[in-house]
């Protein structure tokens, strides 16, 4: 096994433990929890992604694609009025650039167990759509 | 090698309604506002095709004959306990017995109906009416105590049967405030919402939002899962509390739910409850750890998870929920409960509920199981 197969293997691990850690429905603040879905740039094929949301009594915090890759979320901010979320993380490009991702989405079915949130994010000049639903 | 421990490792983790009580109606389910709407009253006619007597609700199915079509109809009543209480069984109607139905309608025009009124044709008799269950009516006495001087938290000595029932409030609220609120804990006025308790924003808001969908999303009747911290002295069907006293711990049981029950551990040990869970420290009840002062005894709780309501109508909590409650007799028919709320993570700041409940002398703890819920 190369190494990138062992860190396909690993991450789907992470994925496996988080997944059972969390099997059990939240009640608690609606967007804590772990959210998988997919996401892409307009038009083109969606990839899967986890989110990770933790309500720390005063503010979001969380983790994109938790794993050796992870994206620490740097701001997390929820308007529940009407129930949007707007994250920012920074990360780096496949050149090894820095880049910043602007991610903007509106929480659905906020009283079922599985709810979803979907939206919009940004990263330079590409613009994409996600959808994650929580686990 | 790397290689070899993670391809042995990949096989081990592949494991990985229409409810409540209303305002007329005592019982243990869903708001029927969830499902019908007040505004839309209607009347059937038709004859009885089956009778679906299960919780959390009991259907009616009837056929109804109008312009030449024949349309079969739902018509929802109260739970299998409450009818049964009321004296009515699944044999009270037969198929083909023609009744009258009044009752409101569903929200989503589908063909159900909640059934206020249930008349059978052939003999004008009502049916199916549910009376609230009222308080036992006995002669008063001192506190029953135990030899060591503690108050007896079950029946006095000598007498088995008894339970806790009757609470003189259904729903968390800070003392001190005033708001009207239905047996599920729904408000009169959702502007009275913020009034309940020290909200964090969102709190409020998500405690808004289940109020103003009459609390549909109840874990415990969207999937059965139990009710835990105040909300167990909240519930219909009344609470037990079981002192085993060889064993320095009281057995804590409720009739309502999904017949689970906590521990409350009176023996000195140290509080080490985590939200997920251990051995003394089941998930969803927390570690309870108490000892008596004076006459009252203190429970400190924590390490609850979040996949309960703690309150009737909807108040949220989080795993930060640290609970310190107080039990009291002051007389042989009155418990009173106090519980304050430290949740950080939920509310601005802590905050104190009070409640009594009323003695059911020798009696059993009615059962009502959520397990039975259609799904």
């Amino acid at each position: 096994m190369n190494f990138h197969a062992a860190l396909r293997v690993t991450c789907r691990i992470w994925l496996a433990l988080l997944l059972v850690s969390v099997a059990h429905a939240q009640e608690g603040h609606p967007m804590s929890g772990v959210w998988v879905g997919d996401w892409g740039l307009d038009g083109a094929q969606q990839k899967r992604v986890v989110v990770v949301l933790d309500w720390m009594g005063t503010k979001l915090s969380g983790t994109i694609n938790p794993g050796p890759n992870a994206i620490p979320i740097k701001t997390a901010t929820v308007d529940t009025a009407d129930w949007t979320l707007h994250l920012e993380a920074d990360a780096q490009n496949s050149n090894g650039q820095p880049v910043s991702y602007v991610i903007d989405g509106k929480l659905d079915d906020l009283g079922t167990y599985n709810r979803s949130l979907a939206g919009s994010w940004n990263v330079g000049a590409e613009h994409g759509t996600f959808s994650i639903t929580r686990q | 090698m790397f290689a070899g421990k993670l391809k042995r490792l990949i096989p081990a983790l592949g494991m990985a309604l229409v409810l409540c009580t209303s305002i007329t109606t005592v019982s243990a389910h869903h708001v029927p506002e969830a499902k019908f709407d007040p505004d839309k009253p209607m009347q059937l006619r038709g004859s009885v095709s089956k009778i679906d007597w299960l919780n959390p609700h009991v259907h009616l199915f009837v056929e109804v004959e109008a312009g030449g079509t024949t349309t079969s109809w739902a018509v929802e009543l109260e739970n299998t306990l409450e009818l049964r209480r009321n004296g009515w069984t699944s044999s009270t109607l037969k198929s083909g017995d023609v009744i009258t139905v009044q009752g409101m309608a569903a929200r989503d025009n589908s063909r159900q109906v909640w059934g206020e009124s249930v008349i059978v044709e052939s003999t004008g008799q009502r049916v199916f009416t549910v009376s609230p269950a009222v308080p036992p009516v006995y002669a008063n006495g001192p506190t029953p105590r135990w030899p060591d001087g503690h108050p007896r938290l079950g029946a006095p000595a000598g007498q088995g049967g008894g339970y806790w029932d009757f609470p003189s409030k259904s729903s968390l609220m800070e003392d001190g405030v005033e708001v009207v609120m239905d047996s599920s804990g729904l408000l009169a006025n959702i502007e009275d919402a913020d009034n309940v308790a020290p909200f964090q924003p969102w709190a409020l808001d998500l405690y808004k939002y289940r109020q103003q969908n009459f609390l549909r999303d109840d874990p415990m009747f969207t999937g059965c899962k139990t009710q835990a911290g105040p909300r167990i002295f909240q519930r219909p069907y009344g609470v037990r509390l079981l002192e085993e006293i060889d064993h320095n711990r009281i057995r804590n049981f409720w009739g309502d739910g999904n017949q689970n029950w906590r521990t409350i551990f009176l023996d000195g040990r140290e509080q080490t409850g985590r939200p997920e869970g251990n051995s003394e420290d089941p998930l969803y009840w927390g570690h309870a750890v108490g000892s008596w002062v004076g006459d009252t005894l203190v429970i400190d709780t924590i390490g609850f998870n979040d996949s309960f309501w703690f309150s009737n109508g909807g108040l949220p909590n989080t795993p930060q929920l640290h609970l310190i409650e107080r039990f009291s007799r002051p007389d042989l028919a009155t418990l009173h409960y106090e519980v304050t709320i430290d949740d950080p993570s939920a509310y601005t700041r802590t905050w104190t509920s009070s409640w009594d409940m009323v003695w059911v002398p020798d009696a059993e703890l009615p059962v009502y199981y959520c397990q039975d819920n259609r799904p």
